[in-house]
């Protein structure tokens, strides 16, 4: 769904504060197509509550979220589930349905949502079972997968509508880091060849420091840092520092 | 004195509010589920066949047996007690008559309600509210599928198709079952009992049959899976489980007495 706009996502003035734990403080910034955006922070900093309230789970905020140049904050439900097929978001825990297997898992979306025929769509997920590498366990259901097997799965099925903004939340918990490596190269190649956009929500940024663009970093409901790369890494951004290093000193409040 | 009287009004004016926000919240949901009709141009139906497939065969097909059996032995119960003592009156012609009323009218439809109920609706409960939990309805809800339209609309399609197919069946069974059973201890000529039933069935019964099975096919999959959206952790599942079982038992005794009124008094 693609308007042309420079920008896919833009946020404008997002304040939340129905939760004790979570709050956004006037939180805004856009997202260029494209763009591979790493948001991060401490667990009470707001990073949680970013995409539920981006993708209209969460409808209990302030300000607007713009995608597509659609205003998606006052849109109904119909509307926004039409959205949701071009914004995908793997959530925290994968979200797989149990009592479906992998590759019915991943052609939900495409049952739901498309007039393809079940050729087109047994060729769509093969084919993205062939990318994952997840063959040898197509036919297996959620309970007998691995954590790998799962993110796998859930990355496949929220990618597989081709959407142009993915929101990724925590993705590497609980990860083997070899298989994190691998993720991530799938990732950043999706991102390149599809021209997805990604937003990645972690508690840990340092695992994308060589594949992103940008990285927000937020605390107390507020943006505290906001650059690429070479600002990330170089820069004097004591927060950043302390969370980049682990310090348990510093200014970053540890619960 | 007056203290205690205070304590009972507010107390109970506590319980009308409650009532009233439970119906309130209720209704809210289907005006949600009359909504999600709208979806319905959108989404490609193959998605919701499987569904109504898979919930039919449990509905329906799974309950068979179970239904069979019941109405056997209730068919049987009801000819023996007609048989033993509709002659002491000199009504012994009414056998038909009587297994109409009690069987077709009410029993053979409560009971199956009450089946269905006991085996699906509590299925249908603690699998929604498992899968809230498990954060399914999450993302399906994140997949752009109307969960209302997706989960709750092809157990109603379902639950009619099932409950009618198995009041018919309960009926026949208990008619032609119960006979046979009843022949152990009493004897009644077969014509004579066709008869009978033919004379008291009228166009009336089926249409009634047919309104309740659509009434008790729509509460059923509403009440059960409106209690399964709710859990909010997982210790609230067997909680919500059985007020939907409970809850629902009690609406179609309601419904099926209400019938009764407005169509036979």
């Amino acid at each position: 769904m693609d308007t042309g706009s420079e920008y896919i996502l833009k946020l404008e003035n997002i304040t939340f504060d129905m939760s004790l734990f979570m709050s956004l403080k006037g939180i805004s910034f856009s997202v260029p197509r494209g763009d591979n955006i790493v948001i991060f922070g401490m667990e009470n900093s707001g990073i949680d509550i970013l995409c539920p309230v981006i993708s209209g789970i969460e409808k209990n905020y302030k300000g607007n979220v713009i995608y597509n140049d659609e205003n998606i904050s006052v849109t109904d439900p119909v509307k926004i589930n039409r959205i949701r097929r071009n914004l995908a978001y793997m959530q925290l825990g994968y979200g797989l349905i149990k009592n479906m297997s992998v590759e019915e898992n991943i052609a939900l979306p495409l049952r739901y949502h498309t007039k393809m025929t079940m050729p087109e769509i047994e060729a769509r997920v093969d084919g993205l079972i062939e990318e994952m590498g997840l063959e040898y366990c197509r036919m297996l259901r959620p309970v007998n997968l691995r954590r790998s097997e799962l993110l796998k799965t859930s990355f496949a099925r929220s990618v597989v509508l081709n959407p142009d903004l993915l929101l990724v939340e925590h993705p590497l918990e609980g990860q083997c880091i070899m298989n994190v490596l691998s993720f991530i190269d799938k990732l950043v190649e999706r991102g390149k060849s599809t021209r997805l956009s990604t937003l990645i929500v972690t508690y840990d940024p340092s695992r994308f420091i060589d594949t992103s663009d940008r990285f927000i970093m937020l605390d107390s409901g507020k943006i505290v840092f906001d650059g690429n790369r070479n600002e990330l890494l170089s820069g004097d951004n004591y927060m950043v520092r302390q969370l980049l290093n682990t310090e348990k000193e510093g200014p970053l409040q540890i619960i | 004195m007056k203290n205690f009287f205070l304590k009972i009004i507010i107390k109970q004016g506590k319980k009308t509010i409650q009532t009233w926000e439970s119906v309130k919240d209720f209704l809210g949901y289907i005006v949600l589920i009359v909504k999600s009709f709208r979806s319905l141009k959108y989404l490609s139906f193959r998605s919701l066949y499987t569904t109504i497939l898979d919930q039919t065969k449990f509905t329906g097909i799974d309950a068979i047996r179970l239904i069979v059996w019941a109405a056997v032995l209730l068919g049987a119960t009801v000819i023996i007690q007609a048989t033993q003592n509709f002659p002491k009156f000199g009504i012994d012609a009414f056998v038909g008559n009587l297994m109409i009323l009690i069987i077709a009218r009410e029993l053979g439809p409560l009971l199956t309600a009450i089946i269905v109920i006991s085996r699906s609706g509590s299925a249908m409960a603690s699998e929604i509210a498992t899968q809230t939990e498990n954060k399914e309805i999450r993302a399906l809800e994140l997949m752009g599928i109307d969960t209302k339209l997706y989960i709750v609309f092809p157990r109603i399609v379902a639950s009619i198709v099932s409950i009618f197919t198995l009041i018919i069946l309960f009926d026949i069974v208990a008619f032609i079952g119960g006979y046979a059973v009843s022949l152990i201890s009493v004897y009644i000529p077969f014509g004579q009992f066709v008869t009978s039933l033919m004379e008291a069935f009228s166009f009336e019964d089926l249409a009634i049959t047919v309104l309740k099975s659509v009434i008790y096919g729509i509460l059923i999959p509403l009440i059960c899976s409106y209690y399964g959206f709710k859990p909010a952790s997982s210790f609230q599942i067997p909680i919500f489980v059985s007020k939907a079982v409970v809850r629902t038992l009690l609406y179609i005794f309601i419904i099926n007495a209400l019938i009764s009124v407005l169509f036979y008094m």
